[in-house]
């Protein structure tokens, strides 16, 4: 059995960290993904770069993720565009989804969950 | 009740994690060192990981993938302090870690629980703790057995 394994993307790493809440994710998941995107978007604000690094230093099972499919997020992107919003985090962590092994993903947008749920239907769903 | 864990690697971590909001959730008050102490190879002791050691009540050891060197420390200022200690360990690390902690080391028969079970109640029996920090330890130590034996593996 692989190890639950969750990707994160910007506004719910930082809504579960102003929580204190990253460490229970433990309890669902063994492997916390954050995108570079994700990673590059809270890099612009110093007190979301500190809690990052703060966070990446604290937990091992919150990790760096680089490995996702590119072209499935330049799709993405492109249909994000035409309604009027870019957000490559969320492509990025939505891309990470698409890795066969990724059990789960926790997006901010319901949009985005809707049309996953809808174009990428899983057993393991969200 | 203040429970401190040391863990063997990074890896185990979330094993600590986990024990930490089980152990919250029964009101105990579990301290897990950060991750970044197993990364480094720190010669001294972590002093935020030191003053928690000094204030804990009862110290549990998880070893499941590693051993690092501020765990080692952790676990032998425990001994020294010292403080009721159970150090859980994988059986491939038992041979190493049995001259440093002896009779606080329990290891981990994934084919046989019941065993492990027993050889926590009988340590629990032999060392000099009030009841609660036994309840804590042995609530604590079969839900590390558990974690440790059940948790999907890569």
């Amino acid at each position: 059995m692989r190890p639950p394994t969750c990707t994160l993307e910007a506004s719910c790493l930082i809504a579960l960290d102003h929580l204190d809440l990253l460490p229970q994710l433990s309890l669902l998941f063994s492997r916390v993904l954050v995108p570079r995107a994700v990673r590059v978007e809270l890099f612009r604000r110093r007190q979301t770069k500190d809690r990052l690094r703060a966070v990446l230093k604290s937990y091992a099972f919150v990790e760096r993720c680089d490995d996702y499919d590119k072209a499935a997020v330049e799709i993405l992107l492109i249909e994000r565009a035409r309604q009027g919003v870019k957000d490559r985090g969320e492509a990025e962590a939505v891309g990470r989804r698409l890795a066969p092994w990724l059990s789960s993903m926790i997006p901010g947008a319901a949009i985005w969950r809707s049309a996953l749920v809808a174009v990428f239907t899983e057993p393991s769903g969200f | 009740m203040k429970v401190f864990i040391s863990y063997g690697s990074a890896a185990d971590q979330v094993t600590a994690l986990r024990l930490q909001a089980l152990g919250a959730v029964n009101g105990l008050t579990v301290y897990v060192p950060p991750a970044h102490t197993r990364q480094s190879p720190a010669v001294l002791l972590d002093p935020e990981s030191g003053q928690k050691l000094k204030d804990a009540d009862v110290v549990l050891g998880v070893i499941g993938a590693g051993v690092s060197e501020a765990c080692r420390q952790e676990l032998n200022t425990s001994r020294a302090l010292p403080k009721p200690t159970i150090v859980m360990s994988d059986p491939l690390f038992a041979a190493q870690l049995q001259p440093y902690f002896g009779p606080n080391l329990v290891v981990i028969d994934p084919v046989n629980p019941d065993r492990t079970e027993l050889a926590i109640v009988q340590h629990l029996k032999s060392i000099d703790a009030g009841q609660k920090a036994k309840k804590a330890l042995i609530a604590l130590g079969t839900l590390a057995l558990g974690l440790l034996i059940l948790a999907p593996q890569d």
